[in-house]
C-alpha cells in the first residue's frame, strides 16, 4: 500500500520563527496533531508535534523544539518503509513529497488506523495451490494417441 | 498472533510523585522508553521518554503521564491493540493477567515493527491457527 493512499492532505505548515503559542494554535485551528516546519525559503527543516509542546514557555520558537532535519518520503513510497522510520521514535511524522511539492503528511496514527482497520493489502503473500488429486486448475490438454 | 507473541515483559515502574530526573535515570539505566506509574499497587499512568523530553528535571512524573493508563491483556489482538493506541493518544499498554498482575508492555514501536515485517490479515486479528488451504 503506498503513502499517497493513507497520508493526510494537504499538510499543514508553520514557520520555523513562529513562537510554540502560535503553533499549539495552529494545531487547534487546523485540528491536527503534527504541523510541517518550514524556513523562511519555504523549505522543509522539521517536524513538531503537540507533545513538543507540552509545558514549554510559550514564547520559544517551533525552531528550538521541532525535531530536525525532517525525513521526507515520496508519495508512491511503500508504507512499510514509513513504518520503518517512524519506529526509530525521534518523530512521529513523515512529510510526503511529489517530486518536491509537499503533498501530505502520515503520521504514526495514521499507521496504527491500518493496522486496526485490518487493511494491510496480503495479495502478494497468498499462496498459490492446487487442489490434491485434481491438479492445477489449468491443466494443459493431453495429446491424444 | 497476539499481545503475549510481541510484548515486552522487562517493564520498568515508577511512583508517580517521583521526579522528571529519577524518570529519565531510570529510563536510561535501564533502557526502555516507557515507564508504568505505579501507586499503591494500582496502575495509574505512563510516562514515555518523549512527553518528558522539554520538562524539568523536578516536575513531578504525575503531571506529564499519560493518566488514566489504558490496559490489554495478553489475549488482546493486534487489532485491537492498535484501536486502543490510537484512540486513547497513548504510546504504551501495559498488559495485565487475568490477575491484574503486571506482566508486561506493548508500545507503538512494536506494532510498527509488525508493519514493516508486512504483517499479514490474519495475524492482525489474532487467527490463532492458519485458515485452511487445500493442498498444503
Amino acid at each position: 500500500m503506498r503513502l499517497s493512499e493513507i497520508m493526510s492532505s494537504p499538510a499543514i505548515t508553520i514557520r520555523s520563527a513562529a513562537s510554540a503559542a502560535e503553533a499549539a494554535v495552529q494545531m487547534e485551528r487546523a485540528r491536527v496533531t503534527h504541523l510541517v516546519v518550514l524556513n523562511g525559503g519555504r523549505q522543509i527543516t522539521g517536524v513538531i508535534c503537540d507533545h513538543d509542546l507540552r509545558g514549554v514557555e510559550p514564547g520559544r520558537t517551533v525552531a528550538e523544539l521541532m525535531s530536525a532535519p525532517a525525513v521526507t518520503l515520496p508519495a508512491n513510497a511503500d508504507v512499510q518503509e514509513a513504518a520503518k522510520l517512524l519506529r526509530r521514535r525521534d518523530f512521529g511524522s513523515i512529510p510526503v513529497l511529489a517530486g518536491k511539492r509537499l503533498v501530505g503528511i502520515v503520521t504514526t496514527s495514521d499507521l496504527l488506523a491500518l493496522l486496526g482497520k485490518g487493511a494491510l493489502r496480503v495479495a502478494e503473500m497468498t499462496p498459490k495451490w492446487t487442489l490434491p488429486k485434481r491438479g492445477p486448475t489449468h491443466r494443459p490438454e493431453r495429446r491424444r494417441p | 498472533m497476539r499481545l503475549r507473541d510481541i510484548m515486552s515483559v522487562a517493564v520498568e515502574t515508577i511512583h508517580p510523585d517521583a521526579s522528571v530526573e529519577e524518570a529519565r535515570e531510570l529510563i536510561r539505566r535501564q533502557d526502555v522508553h516507557h515507564l508504568v506509574a505505579v501507586e499503591a499497587d494500582t496502575i495509574v499512568g505512563v510516562l514515555s521518554e518523549h512527553a518528558m523530553r522539554m520538562a524539568a528535571g523536578d516536575t513531578a512524573v504525575r503531571a506529564l503521564m499519560s493518566a488514566p493508563a489504558v490496559t490489554a491483556t495478553p489475549d488482546t489482538t493486534i487489532r485491537q491493540a492498535a484501536n486502543l493506541l490510537r484512540g486513547n493518544h497513548v504510546g504504551c499498554l501495559p498488559i495485565l493477567d487475568p490477575r491484574q498482575r503486571l506482566v508486561g508492555i506493548v508500545t507503538t514501536s512494536d506494532l510498527l515493527d509488525l508493519i514493516g515485517k508486512g504483517v499479514t490479515r490474519e495475524q492482525i486479528d489474532g487467527a490463532r491457527h492458519r485458515s485452511w488451504v487445500p493442498g498444503r
